[in-house]
């Protein structure tokens, strides 16, 4: 035991962190001998021993490193922000993997395992309709109070009350605080009334359930302000392992290790996480290839991304995302389901993948493949202008009939893409005038309520991802009937009655098997049957991390985030 | 005179202020787009953006939006940022001295090159003193900004690492006390020299970039000047008299070369605070410019007024500025 990778391995494997593939893995590379791996495995928490379902694991094991060290992450922009009841932004949920904690987190790479945080275990009813947390006896905050099931109750109670951006992540499940039971200091049971398979998954999602000291929203708290949102939104006090030490909105944030950390400091971690903003790409590049910086994500160009890989100093990581790109269709303007089905044979789908964003995507329907009830079947289109061409003038329009696309004039991508569904249409002897405008104007375009025909017919670069493992929750907000004007985002004012049925129906599934059936259906009607959208595909995440960089591993739900805890300088 | 004329300016900056804020004003709101949405984010719900909108007081009435805007600004409140969820006065508080540092450095290094180089170049006309001086100030003409500060980061910070690639003071750094919010000039008043030469080393290379566009204007204008001058009657006496190539150059040609220098000086100081966006965005300087590029793309209506009613009061100060200038320069000048 006195390889402190082997004590490493020992302390994981007792907290349930690594699943008995990653415990064997790196037990062997360890020169453990099986008994002991074995044993190992054994002795780990039941939550445990699941194997990932999804991709292999990929928790690197723990080398020979140096001492603790600064950590640079370098961003593109600050963020206003830090409150993670309030805010709804990929970097403020970054921020809250360093200084906050959630009951429970989505483990390694997985998508459907989780391992523990604040909780040490939680269990499910028959039914799924209440869950009991075991809470950790000595997790304490920042501000040295302590974190018991009241303070996570209290937390969870301005999360619900405050009604920031992610509040429908809680409210799906628990609408009201009372059914927040606090059955003893360490022991919470939420009871939600009916049957809930995925609380689970949205207890550990990137958005929201980070808890917040309740001692410290009193003490900040005004009339004005009950929950002390102005406080939080540039300051942090969780029970995360570092705390926020500074916080220059454009210039970047500095946490340093929380020396009480429930969980401990055994081996290796990193002292200090810095986040610099730096608003230019090449700069951006320069720092990694300097060394200046230890890791960038998803901030680079593709061609950056491309060059870097050739680069022996870093190590760019892909891993597929939740998310989906597409562009909407504007179904009152493109009436019948034959147009639209046109209007997708005719989109450049190769190019847009190969070309465009050279590999960084690749082909899926409206549901990544990282997503639960993806259907590995889904129906894809294929360019073909001769069929696409036969459906549109089925459909009842003329050659030389011309349509509008919308794009965002500062994403030269988006203008690619554009540029080339353009040549096809014209190809087919239609026109297409690209309507390039600032972003602002695309996502206004979206969710205003404007009537369609105000709206172009296609509106590019849009994309959703969900907020947790559910693929309702991809859906629902960009196609669902009551997401029409008003501030929703079916900004193609699409309406299926059968789609909608299959999503009443999937909002409540009772199990996995249900609901993969129902979203089978789904994904045939919003591709085959009756598209809202030109889908182009599934975007792959990078991080690029110097090379003496160790402890990382992607997750698809945590998009562009870090397990700060896990990671490490190599020697 | 200078009374009158002051007083004259100042009105006419009420009235210069009044017509922006009407400008500004109606520009951005003609924009389509919601800041509430986009402060909110694309995921968040209508009802969370309703509340955005609510408190921003963005529901109300656009004239009634203006007269509230107008009230509170003359209270030297000019509402809180979209972008940084913070009272806009604060953020100027914290960006313009970073953009007046970076300015006030570039500005001095134009002037005191650009000043000797002009008149080196006109002395020298033709020879290559003169040619080195206007391939400087037709490069730093043609050149753009952005590249030239990449170019420079590169060069300088990438691959012979002799200046930081940016930034007021690395991350984790404290500033030094807070006097004039100028790191360089705080650091030297507190007498911590060790910061002093960080904060000058990190200012150096935006510095120096910003500068150089300015001081090809400045060589330009000083080598017109010169040339002119230099050919005048009163410098021919001046050298029959017997008075030093160095004497008349400095003593009698320069000073009345500097008249349309000063002018476009005046300018240079204006244009160098406004226009360092670029700079700042290269050089992850956290700066008005910036700041202003954020507001301006994320509709933020408030921070984008204040940055440009800022920005145009620079500029009618500064001209107020060189105006009486010019009255100490040239006596034969009057503004009545």
């Amino acid at each position: 035991m006195d390889d402190p990778r082997i004590a490493r391995l020992f302390s994981h494997a007792r907290a349930g962190r690594m699943s008995r593939r990653q415990l064997l893995e790196t037990g062997l590379r360890l020169g453990l001998a099986s008994p002991v791996i074995l044993s190992l495995i054994e002795a780990a928490p039941e939550r445990a021993a699941a194997a990932s379902i999804s991709e292999p694991a990929s928790i690197p094991a723990p080398s020979a490193q140096s001492g603790g060290s600064t950590f640079t992450n370098i961003t593109s922009n600050g963020v206003e922000d830090i409150d993670p009841h309030y805010s709804y932004s990929t970097l403020s949920s970054t921020v809250a993997m360093a200084v906050y904690e959630m009951l429970l987190q989505l483990k390694g790479d997985s998508t459907t395992e989780f391992s523990p945080m604040l909780a040490q275990s939680w269990e499910a009813n028959a039914d799924n309709s209440t869950y009991t947390f075991k809470l950790a006896p000595n997790a304490k905050f920042h501000d040295g109070t302590v974190c018991d099931a009241q303070a996570v109750k209290d937390s969870y109670t301005r999360w619900i009350e405050l009604g920031g951006s992610p509040v429908n992540v809680i409210t799906r499940f628990v609408p009201k605080p009372d059914a927040m039971v606090v059955v003893d200091p360490t022991t919470l049971r939420f009871e939600l009334g009916q049957p809930q398979p995925l609380f689970l998954s949205a207890m550990a999602s990137q958005y929201g359930p980070s808890v917040v000291s309740p001692t410290a929203i009193k003490k900040n708290a005004t009339k004005d302000d009950p929950y002390a949102h102005e406080f939080f939104k540039a300051n942090a006090v969780g029970t995360g392992p570092y705390t926020l030490t500074s916080n220059q909105l454009n210039e970047g944030m500095v946490f340093e290790k929380f020396a009480d950390y429930h969980m401990g400091w055994d081996g290796n971690h990193f002292d200090k996480i810095v986040f610099r903003v730096v608003p230019e790409d090449a700069t951006r590049r320069q720092l990694l290839e300097s060394g200046d910086g230890d890791a960038a994500a998803y901030n680079l160009t593709i061609d950056a991304v491309t060059e870097l890989k050739q680069n022996p100093d870093v190590n760019v990581v892909e891993y597929p995302s939740t998310a989906v790109s597409w562009a909407i269709m504007n179904a009152p303007r493109l009436k019948t389901k034959e147009v639209r089905q046109g209007f997708s044979y005719a989109f450049p789908y190769d190019d847009i993948v190969n070309s465009v964003f050279k590999g960084l995507m690749k082909r899926n329907g409206p549901i990544a493949d990282t997503v639960r009830a993806w259907d590995k079947n889904v129906f894809l289109y294929k360019t073909d202008l001769d069929k696409a061409k036969q459906l549109i003038l089925g459909a009842g329009f003329k050659e030389g009939d011309s349509f509008e696309y919308m794009a965002d004039a500062n994403d030269q991508r988006e203008q690619t893409v554009a540029q080339l569904f353009q040549a096809n249409v014209q190809k087919m002897g239609f026109s297409l005038e690209i309507q390039a405008v600032d972003y602002t104007t695309v996502e206004s375009t979206v969710f205003g309520d404007q009537p369609p025909e105000q709206k172009p017919h296609f509106i590019g670069g849009w994309g959703w991802w969900p907020d947790y493992n559910d693929p309702w929750n991809q859906l629902a907000p960009n196609f669902d009937k009551d997401q029409i004007g008003n501030g929703g985002s079916n900004g193609g004012a699409w309406v299926n009655d059968r789609y909608e049925t299959l999503m009443a129906q999937a909002k409540h599934f009772k199990d996995e098997a249900e609901l993969d059936t129902l979203m089978k259906e789904i994904q045939n009607i919003l591709t085959e049957q009756d598209p809202p959208a030109l889908y182009y595909g599934q975007p792959i995440y990078y991080t690029v991390l110097r090379k003496d960089i160790g402890g990382f591993y992607p997750n698809p739900l945590y998009l562009s985030s870090f397990p700060f805890y896990s990671m490490y300088r190599k020697s | 005179m200078l009374v009158r004329l002051i007083v004259r300016r100042l009105l006419f900056l009420v009235v210069v202020l009044f017509g922006l804020s009407v400008i500004t004003f109606s520009l951005s709101h003609v924009i389509p787009g919601d800041p509430a949405r986009l402060m909110a984010g694309p995921r968040a719900s209508a009802s969370a953006v309703q509340k955005i909108r609510e408190q921003f007081g963005l529901n109300d009435p656009l004239p009634q939006q203006y007269i509230t805007y107008v009230g509170e600004v003359l209270h030297f409140n000019f509402g809180m940022s979209f972008t940084t969820r913070r009272p806009v006065a604060q953020d100027l508080q914290r960006f313009l001295p970073a953009t007046i540092e970076l300015g006030l450095y570039a500005f001095v290094i134009s002037t005191l090159i650009g000043i000797p180089l002009g008149v080196l170049s006109a002395v020298k006309r033709d020879q290559w003193p003169d040619h080195i001086a206007r391939f400087v100030s037709i490069s730093g003409l043609a050149l753009p900004v952005f590249w030239l500060a990449i170019m420079a980061q590169f060069i300088f910070f990438g691959r012979l690492g002799w200046l930081p690639d940016g930034e007021r003071l690395p991350i984790g750094v404290d500033p030094p006390r807070t006097i004039t919010s100028l790191y360089t000039i705080d650091a030297l008043l507190t007498g911590n020299f060790s910061l002093f030469w960080l904060a000058l080393k990190h200012l150096a290379m935006p510095a120096l970039v910003l500068a150089y566009g300015s001081l090809a204007v400045v060589t330009r204008m000083v080598r017109g000047g010169m040339l002119e001058v230099l050919n005048q009657d009163y410098i021919r006496t001046a050298r029959a008299k017997g008075i030093t190539q160095r004497g008349v150059v400095l003593g009698h040609a320069l000073k009345n070369a500097l008249l349309p220098t000063v002018t476009s000086i005046g300018l240079q100081i204006g244009l160098l605070l406004s226009g360092a966006f670029l700079v700042e965005i290269v050089f992850s300087w956290p700066g008005i410019g910036r700041y202003a590029v954020d507001a301006i793309q994320r509709l933020d209506y408030n921070a984008t007024m204040a940055t440009t009613l800022l920005i145009a009061l620079i500029f009618v100060l500064l001209n107020l500025l060189v105006d009486i200038l010019y009255l100490f320069l040239d006596p034969r000048i009057s503004y009545t």
